[in-house]
């Protein structure tokens, strides 16, 4: 399926509103700027990029292109310009992260989101993880993963810092929504985002391809509307606080949400492509540009 | 079946040369002795006879008969006399190891028979054997059960880091024992990339090339951060690290060191 290229997207043009305000809280809390740079310096954040790098299976052209070529797809659906390595490990399950530190941006696919996943459906994956690239998620992410083991250097450190965990807990499952937002932005079809976290939240592999979705939407809505009185928030808040996704239901509700907003058209339509007016450059630039950035010429 | 039996093998002619340091370091800590052993011996070893019998399916003549041709097969090619008794266990995964130490025993997960050919388990059970004909089980089940057994004992955190260095290590070893027993460095290879995380619909295309690549690559990165490496066993206990590990693996077999202990035992 032929996707609209979205050159020039910005974060901000899919940012979640959850997660804007957990990011902007998180930031004012007492100390959090010195927990970052102690965690900068922690040597144990360098070590787990180098022993991922000597523990997974790399991605390459070589390796194996048709994933690769897939992930480059993604790219430049996006406009994500970070380079970057992508792994896989060994794990049936279908998940992936991102980590990195200053230069290096690294992308780790469960091998069962290869092998449970259509094309298309990793094409929502990748730009899930994609949107934390190029959402800047990837050091506050790496700091949520390893925080405590960091805090723990310090006496009583990770009991200090316990405020600032949990607030990063909760701004990192704000930030699966903003992500699931570029999940939809690079596969295009909500139908396709919908089938992975179906597949996620554990249809089992016999059932796969039978149609599910209504009646996981119905779920979706009844979970949003049925749990909402203070003790089922209660019970919501303190089960899921460590958790660093948020439930897939709620997941779906939200992405969902979000199209019918017609949010989600009009990022698709603010993001048309057209080649530059002058037949000697003829380069791919923004629709909305007045002047093209490759030869200047006006448009 | 084309292997040649290497009998008479020794520890000498294939231990990897940073696990005997690491050996010889903790030897001298005169912290591990009997008491240790004892401790083991009375309460892990009885555990995991009862645990294995009650929950994995026993592989012996009557039952997976299979299982117990090849290990007797990898048993004879790397001349291990202690034959342990097989269990398996459900799990997608390619996991198997060795517990025990007096009557030690392999349990392998399901996925292993699913997910790789003849010739990769016997790389993988190759690998066993070495654990088992080193002598590692006895200080590799103090590191497993390190946590549950020994933590409390005061003055054993100075153990520790040296402890799992070495645990670490032995697999350097153990991998060399496992190319000799399945006897073909390309196989070792698609082992470790399918450990690394291929994932299992590429594995008709399988390019060890590209591995090659990336084991090249890393060479490169840890030549580079230098001093990182050297904290790389303690600080994470469960890291495969298979790319170094197939790099060591490489430089054994790329030495001649491989062929000159196949020619010397080759009957």
């Amino acid at each position: 399926m032929e996707k609209n290229i979205l050159l020039g997207l910005q974060s901000k043009d899919y940012e979640h509103p959850f997660d804007k305000a957990a990011l902007a809280k998180m930031k004012k809390l007492a100390g959090f700027e010195t927990a970052t740079t102690f965690f900068l310096d922690y040597t144990s954040v360098k070590w787990q990029i180098i022993q991922l790098q000597g523990s997974h299976y790399r991605i390459t052209e070589q390796s194996c292109p048709e994933l690769y070529y897939r992930m480059l797809q993604v790219l430049r659906t996006l406009d994500v310009r970070t380079p970057l390595k992508l792994y896989t490990r060994w794990n049936y399950d279908i998940n992936g992260y991102t980590t990195g530190l200053n230069d290096t941006t690294i992308m780790v696919l469960d091998s069962g989101t290869v092998d449970l996943l259509t094309p298309e459906e990793q094409i929502y994956v990748m730009g899930h993880e994609a949107g934390h690239i190029k959402s800047g998620h990837i050091l506050y992410h790496t700091m949520a993963d390893l925080f405590n083991d960091a805090m723990d250097k310090i006496p009583l450190g990770s009991t200090l810092t316990l405020p600032i965990y949990y607030a990063l807990k909760y701004w990192q499952r704000m930030s699966e929504f903003t992500a699931d937002r570029a999940g939809l932005l690079a596969c295009q079809d909500l139908n396709v985002a919908l089938d992975t976290i179906i597949k996620t939240a554990g249809m089992p592999k016999q059932f796969f391809g039978n149609n599910n979705r209504e009646a996981f939407i119905r779920q979706a809505h009844e979970f949003v509307n049925n749990f909402d009185g203070f003790t089922d928030n209660m019970i919501k808040s303190f089960s899921i606080a460590s958790s660093s996704h948020p439930w897939n239901v709620l997941r779906a509700a939200e992405l969902m949400k979000w199209v019918e907003s017609g949010e989600y058209q009009r990022v698709l339509e603010d993001h048309q492509v057209k080649q530059c007016s002058n037949p000697l450059c003829g380069e791919n630039i923004a629709a909305s540009a007045e002047v093209c950035p490759y030869c200047g010429s006006k448009q | 079946m084309g292997k040649k039996i290497l009998k008479g093998l020794t520890l000498e002619d294939y231990q990897h040369p940073a696990e005997s340091s690491a050996f010889g370091k903790l030897t001298k800590m005169d912290l591990i002795g009997k008491p240790l052993d004892w401790l083991v011996k009375k309460t892990v070893e009885e555990l995991i006879e009862v645990e294995e019998m009650g929950t994995n399916i026993l592989a012996d003549d009557q039952g997976l008969r299979e299982v117990g041709t090849k290990e007797a097969l990898a048993a004879k090619i790397s001349d291990t006399s202690a034959l342990p008794q097989t269990f398996v266990k459900w799990g997608y995964d390619f996991y198997l190891t060795t517990n025990g130490i007096n009557s030690p025993k392999l349990i392998i997960n399901s996925g292993f028979f699913d997910l790789l050919n003849d010739d990769e388990q016997l790389f993988l059970i190759g690998h066993e054997m070495g654990h088992i004909r080193s002598q590692h089980l006895r200080f590799l089940m103090i590191c497993r059960y390190w946590y549950s057994l020994v933590d409390s004992i005061s003055g054993s955190s100075l153990l520790m880091a040296p402890l799992f260095y070495w645990s670490r290590m032995t697999d350097l070893t153990a991998d060399r024992v496992g190319l000799l027993t399945c006897q073909n460095i390309d196989t070792a290879l698609t082992v470790m990339m399918k450990l690394s995380g291929v994932p299992h619909s590429f594995y008709d295309k399988l390019n060890t090339d590209s591995f090659l690549q990336q084991i090249d690559d890393f060479q490169k990165l840890i030549e580079k951060e230098g001093k990182m490496v050297g904290k790389m066993a303690v600080l994470d206990k469960a890291a495969p690290w298979l790319v170094n590990r197939a790099l060591e693996l490489l430089k054994w077999h790329r030495s001649g060191e491989y062929d000159k202990v196949m020619e010397k035992y080759a009957v």
